[in-house]
């Protein structure tokens, strides 16, 4: 792995370490034309890739919030530090969390370890925020639980 | 295959690559304790929400739990102070530092594997992760050593090349998905949206400048690869012009990138940093058409 003397490498540490470098590059060109974050992390750079339509174009934001036993509804972190999720995880999972709900009970466990009393989490929303576009400027704004899940 | 050979192995000083560690190893507990520490808090979730990325399912990568991620942290940050303080420290043993380097390579890999296991994944982490495997590879190396080196040139174009291909990849990527329209499209209104600052979503109001910004964008990811091949002043020149970009981009949406960002230091001239400590050695006897390059 190392030359010694230094300076000079050998033929074989040559060898090998282009043969790494080319390879790198070949799977990064590869996954940028055929692969997907699941390839992290040598997948495509796929961050802000996606186009949003100047008119009728929509920006979706989901977050969590919260019902707490003492009457209060409450916005959670968008790290993960609260609820173990970062927001853009949340996004990322947000299919699943619709069809089973039951996903969030995990969630509501970790935030419940460090609550007591009035301050429990009794329910968790997943809310999901629509801003509509009409020539690149925020016309109409819907939002709407996307999940719910009562906190057992 | 000469040019090749020519700009892969021209020989660099040992100095640069031991102030890469500095920074690489250096920066290691920003991003374990800040960035990602997401991988602290994901084990404590139940296994159903590990959704592990392709390579975490190859090596079968088990969800994690709160011991075995304190344990991951604790060795790579006693590997990586152990690798990076042997750029400054005599007496170290050469197979000590290339073992400390690799192990916090690899176990970085692993805490960061996770944290991007549970549905979102950053793509700011490349050239930290190529770096952390690239650097251990040339034994030792302290920031007053001068000396050329093939194995140190060969450590630094892997770091450039990962820092150029996540800016040029991505401009590939934006045509990919977004197609031809996309420098027309409200990607940028979007981001600004979702998490600008005060001064960022100041510019919703006007999209044409978003458009502008967008154009450019595109333009300077594209001519990235120039980072490969200029040298001097206007390397570094360009350089900067991306570290400015990094800066304007955090200003403007609190984006910024810095586990790749700070690898833009590897077209620098790092070893200047030492160079009035100790004077250059003589070049040991060129290979043909080898030229020594900074």
């Amino acid at each position: 792995m190392t030359t010694e003397p230094r300076g000079r490498l050998s033929a074989a540490g040559r060898t090998w370490r282009a043969v790494v470098l080319l390879t790198l590059v070949g799977t990064l060109f590869y996954t940028s034309s055929k692969g997907s974050d699941d390839d992290f992390p040598l997948g495509p750079m796929t961050q802000f890739a996606f186009s949003v339509k100047s008119s009728g174009g929509e920006i979706h934001s989901r977050w969590m919030e919260a019902d707490t036993a003492d009457g209060r509804h409450v916005k959670l972190s968008w790290d993960a530090a609260g609820s173990g999720l970062k927001r853009a995880e949340v996004e990322g999972q947000v299919n699943r969390m619709q069809r089973d709900p039951s996903l969030l009970q995990g969630i509501a466990d970790r935030l419940n370890r460090t609550r007591a009393g009035g301050d429990r989490i009794t329910r968790l929303y997943v809310v999901h925020d629509i801003r509509t576009l009409e020539k690149g400027k925020v016309v109409k704004e819907t939002m709407s639980n996307q999940v719910v899940w009562d906190v057992r | 295959m000469n040019v090749l050979r020519r700009w892969m192995f021209g020989p660099v000083p040992q100095a640069r690559v031991a102030w890469l560690r500095v920074i690489a190893y250096g920066f290691l507990p920003v991003d374990m304790l800040l960035l990602t520490r997401s991988a602290l808090d994901h084990a404590e979730l139940p296994a159903e929400l590990f959704r592990p990325v392709r390579l975490a399912r190859w090596v079968h990568l088990p969800a994690p739990t709160p011991a075995a991620m304190w344990t991951v942290l604790v060795v790579v940050l006693v590997c990586a102070a152990i690798a990076g303080v042997a750029s400054f420290r005599d007496g170290i043993d050469r197979r000590i530092v290339t073992a400390a380097g690799y192990a916090a390579a690899i176990g970085y890999l692993w805490w960061v594997v996770i944290s991007m296991s549970y549905g979102k994944v950053d793509h700011d982490h490349l050239a930290l992760v190529v770096a952390l495997f690239a650097l251990p590879s040339c034994g030792r190396a302290r920031v007053g050593d001068r000396t050329p080196s093939e194995a140190a040139a060969w450590s630094v174009r892997m770091i450039q090349v990962a820092v150029v291909a996540a800016y040029f990849l991505s401009s590939w990527a934006k045509m990919r998905i977004g197609g031809t329209g996309w420098p027309g499209g409200e990607t940028t209104a979007w981001a600004l949206s979702r998490r600008g600052t005060p001064f960022g979503r100041w510019f919703l109001d006007y999209p044409d400048l978003l458009h502008f910004f967008q154009y450019l964008t595109l333009v300077v990811e594209f001519s990235s690869p120039l980072l490969l091949v200029l040298r001097g002043r206007p390397l570094y020149a360009y350089a900067a012009f991306f570290a400015g970009f990094h800066v304007v981009t955090y200003a403007m949406m609190t984006i910024h990138f810095l586990p790749h960002a700070i690898f833009l230091t590897a077209f620098l001239p790092l070893e200047l940093i030492r160079a009035r400590a100790t004077p250059p050695p003589a070049v040991p006897e060129p290979s043909e058409g080898v030229a020594a390059t900074s």
